[in-house]
């Protein structure tokens, strides 16, 4: 595991910022918190070059830094967070849906270009855009901006957020064992200091949203308001918020479900259901509840023929609250998606998210097999699923398949890691020939193993994309030229490429839209497996 | 409740440690001596069988509550007898073999078994020569194999195939309202979908075989159906409220199946070559012999995309990532 996700990690890197960063990437993946000198001599990288990668990563939110007092001196730590790394995957998910869930124009470019540089603000935005402030255009991005920063797709940015949390609340420790006492602490006063400390973390948590508050507090001064000004603080950084970009991809592979599973009306009803709830932690187990009368107002008119159609109902001609109704109750009755929580206001429901997670890594785990090992791979793989430790024989007569078949995919799906063998024997000795062998399956083990692999064909996917690019470095170096060119003459008239490099211009792109499309599947699936992290 | 939960496991030996772990899934508390003293009580009132494994472990398998109430009234060698005889399962066992092994005399064996053979516990099969014990409700080994879907000892999965494809497309049929929008559904608590019997008698009817038809047949293709994730099985309580009837023993007539719609998840790892590669697992690594740089799928892959992208740029709008 920890092999192929390290590979993954310096791929991504390598993408996104080139080798000479990956090097000192690679040394903190590896052995963790190290200072400059040693970064630097692990890395082979010159100090003030190791600095600057440094301080590209810390830009991009991957590395964050700590102090710490070594007697008189003072000494920094860097260390790297796995996590941003892999979610830097995401990042072409997060654009791509970007306009779709902000609901505002614009919304995209301005993702992509927080993405970009990792920590930005809005004028630096503008100014990268070279866009005039008197421009329509200018005024209808500052109103987009605005409403991400208010739905939270952004989230605002401190010096102090580069520290990472460990450190601060190691350095929290110290600070408060120094306010007790000028001795070696004893275990009595670590301990107090401690409970405190957890207390103080836990207010921690909420004053980090109610600082959010005061950020908006402040940016929405009432004069201004009065004036009808936009209230944004243009110098103010910002970070995108992974987890409600996460949150949004979730629902929308919810709603997927749903379509698949029952019926694009059904899906249309769990799209306004989530629209209404549009929460922004991704990993909770259930929604807060959301009455029937509420759902049934969000529902567009226009939909109700299509409801009709997609659903025999008991009597003829219902309307169009009770046929609603009878969608949520189906939703609650097949496939765990909703539940009823009680009767107020005409029922309320909540989504149950912990539950659709799971159906939905089995199906995707069930649909991994039946490709990988066809139908009767998936018979032998739901049966143990069902039924637990089974010998052979017993896997015959449940699944009426050869035998000699079910030897082989026996051992398919045991060489790709899906399912275990357990000796049982009968004596002491442990003859072979008189030992049960029981086959078993573990889910959760399983969709660990898919996870891997999919971490495995994204490093592949990446080398050999990096292949292709080197490949054709020289072609790809003639061509950012030619751009080059054409912008600063104003002219597109200039052809450094002949026809045949054209053409293999284009080939290459095609190439690296496929893999791209491929990659951006996977990722959609990572994102699953790792519950939405 | 300790009973129910092995009962619900079906005709297989239950490791007591997974049994306790479904114990503690209903009641969190319920500790492991507690636990051993119920299954104690089980095995002596006949409710369960176990058999012990190798590393001093035991495994428990229900028995059905006639057949305890039975044995409870037995002496105790006929239930060391009786024992001996369920172990043997299908292959059955002889009287001589009994003997041997219980250490009994002749005329007390020859009692015992007739005792049991009467109260319908156990009978007597010949399939040669030598005459053979085993437990009432059990079909000697030759027999045992469905005449329907074995030959010559092994799954005839032609047979099997064929009658799969019947039973899905009858489920199917009566899945989805007709004459609607080829996505559409019943409304909830829709009690109209077809039961086991349904299915037997569907099956019949079509006299695809001259074999008797028996309901265990069919309930074993429609397990496999369930396997293959072609239907479900769904639990519907048709027993009107207001009759006193309790839905404590869930008949089979209760149980409906639903055909799903095949459809495909969207799965992304087979997609891409390498969840298809036969070198994945081992032989491609990142500066191996085989490895994505020598790959040979990728490049066949890649052609074949782009052909197909490129023919849908001729026809049709191209075909977007839209999930
Ligand atoms: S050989 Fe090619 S297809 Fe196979 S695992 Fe390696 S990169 Fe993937």
């Amino acid at each position: 595991m920890a092999q192929t996700f390290f590979r993954l990690c310096c791929y991504i890197i390598r993408d996104d910022f080139g080798p000479i960063i990956e090097e000192v990437a690679k040394v903190l993946l590896q052995k963790g918190r190290l200072p400059l000198v040693s970064i630097s001599k692990f890395s082979r990288q010159s100090i003030s070059k190791t600095r600057e990668c440094l301080f590209v990563l810390i830009q991009h939110n991957l590395v964050y830094w700590a102090e710490t007092r070594e007697g008189s001196r003072n000494s920094i730590h860097y260390s790297i967070e796995q996590n941003e790394v892999l979610a830097r995957l995401n990042f072409g998910i997060y654009v791509k849906y970007a306009n779709e869930w902000v609901r505002h124009r614009g919304a995209d470019e301005i993702t992509y270009y927080m993405l970009l540089t990792g920590k930005g603000t809005f004028n630096g935005f503008i100014e990268d855009r070279n866009i005039s402030k008197r421009t329509n255009k200018y005024k209808e991005l500052k109103m987009t901006f605005k409403k991400i920063v208010e739905r939270r797709y952004l989230s605002p940015v401190r010096i102090t957020d580069s520290k990472s949390a460990q450190d601060k609340a190691s350095e929290a420790e110290q600070r408060e064992l120094a306010k007790v006492t000028n001795f070696i602490p004893t275990k009595k006063q670590m301990a107090e200091v401690k409970a405190k400390l957890a207390a103080v973390t836990d207010d921690d948590n909420i004053a980090t949203g109610s600082k959010r508050k005061i950020n908006f507090d402040s940016i929405e001064r009432p004069t201004k308001q009065q004036k009808g000004e936009d209230p944004i603080d243009e110098n103010q950084y910002y970070r995108v918020n992974y987890e409600k970009f996460n949150a949004k991809s979730r629902n929308r592979q919810i709603v997927e479900f749903v379509k698949t599973r029952i019926n694009q009306s059904s899906s249309i009803i769990a799209k306004v259901i989530l629209d209404i709830i549009d929460d922004e932690k991704p990993n909770d187990m259930e929604s807060y509840a959301i009455s029937a009368q509420r759902i049934i107002r969000s529902v567009p008119i226009e939909k109700t023929d299509l409801f009709n159609q997609q659903m025999q109902s008991a009597r003829r001609g219902v309307t169009r609250e009770i046929l609603i109704k009878q969608y949520l109750d189906y939703l609650v009755e097949n496939d765990d998606i909703l539940r009823k929580k009680d009767e107020n206001m005409g029922g309320t429901y909540t989504v149950r998210y912990h539950e659709i997670h799971e159906s939905l890594k089995k199906e995707i785990f069930e649909d991994v097999i039946m490709e990988k090992y066809g139908f009767k791979g998936l018979r032998i793989v739901r049966l143990l699923y069902e039924k637990g430790k089974l010998d052979e024989k017993a896997i015959i007569n449940l699944t009426l398949m050869n035998p000699l078949e079910v030897r082989q995919k026996l051992t398919e799906l045991m060489s790709g890691g899906f399912v275990q063998i357990q000796e049982v024997p009968r004596s002491a000795d442990r003859a072979p020939s008189r030992t049960f062998y029981l086959w078993d399956i573990d889910y959760k083990r399983c969709y660990d193993v898919l996870l891997n692999n999919y971490y495995h064909t994204l490093a592949n996917i990446h080398q050999v994309r990096f292949d292709y690019e080197s490949g054709a470095s020289r072609l790809l170096e003639k061509k950012e030229k030619e751009d080059a060119l054409r912008q600063l003459n104003k002219s597109s008239n200039i052809q450094l490429l002949n026809e045949a490099e054209r053409k293999k211009l284009h080939e290459l792109e095609q190439i690296l839209t496929q893999l791209d499309t491929v990659q951006l599947r996977i990722v959609q699936n990572i994102m699953l497996f790792r519950k939405y992290k | 409740m300790v009973w129910d939960v092995i009962n619900s496991r079906g005709q297989v030996f239950v490791d007591e440690i997974k049994i306790h772990e479904l114990i503690q899934e209903i009641l969190p508390d319920t500790s492991w001596e507690i636990f051993q003293d119920i299954l104690l009580n089980l095995y002596e009132v006949g409710l369960v069988r176990k058999r012990q494994t190798h590393d001093e472990r035991y495994m428990y398998q229900a028995r059905s509550k006639e057949t305890a109430t039975k044995l409870q009234l037995l002496e105790n060698h006929e239930f060391e007898i009786y024992e001996l005889i369920e172990n043997s399962e299908r292959k059955g066992i002889s009287k001589t073999d009994i003997q041997k092994q219980i250490k009994l005399v002749q005329s007390l064996v020859e009692s015992s078994l007739k005792n049991m053979q009467e109260q319908k516990l156990i009978k007597e099969v010949k399939p040669k020569t030598k005459k053979l014990y085993m437990l009432f409700d059990i079909k000697p080994h030759d027999e045992s194999l469905s005449r329907l879907l074995y030959t010559n000892g092994e799954p005839d999965t032609f047979v099997v195939e064929s009658l799969k494809s019947i039973c899905y497309n009858f489920i199917y049929r009566r899945s989805f309202p007709r004459g609607m929008d080829e996505d559409a559904i019943f409304y909830p608590n829709y009690s109209g979908y077809v039961t086991l019997s349904k299915v037997v008698q569907c099956v019949q009817e079509t006299k695809v075989t001259e074999i008797e038809i028996e309901e265990a047949d069919i309930k074993q293709i429609l397990d496999i159906l369930i396997f293959e994730g072609k239907i479900i099985k769904k639990f519907i309580s048709n027993v009107d409220p207001n009759s006193m009837k309790t839905d404590d023993n869930r008949s089979d007539s209760q149980f409906v199946y639903i055909a799903k719609k095949a459809r495909n998840m969207n799965n992304a790892w087979t997609q891409a070559p390498c969840g298809r590669c036969p070198f994945f697992e081992n032989e491609c690594t990142e500066n191996g012999e085989i490895s994505p740089s020598t790959c040979i799928f990728f490049p066949q892959w890649l052609n074949k995309a782009i052909n197909m992208m490129q023919n849908d740029e001729h026809g049709k709008e191209k075909d977007t990532l839209d999930w």
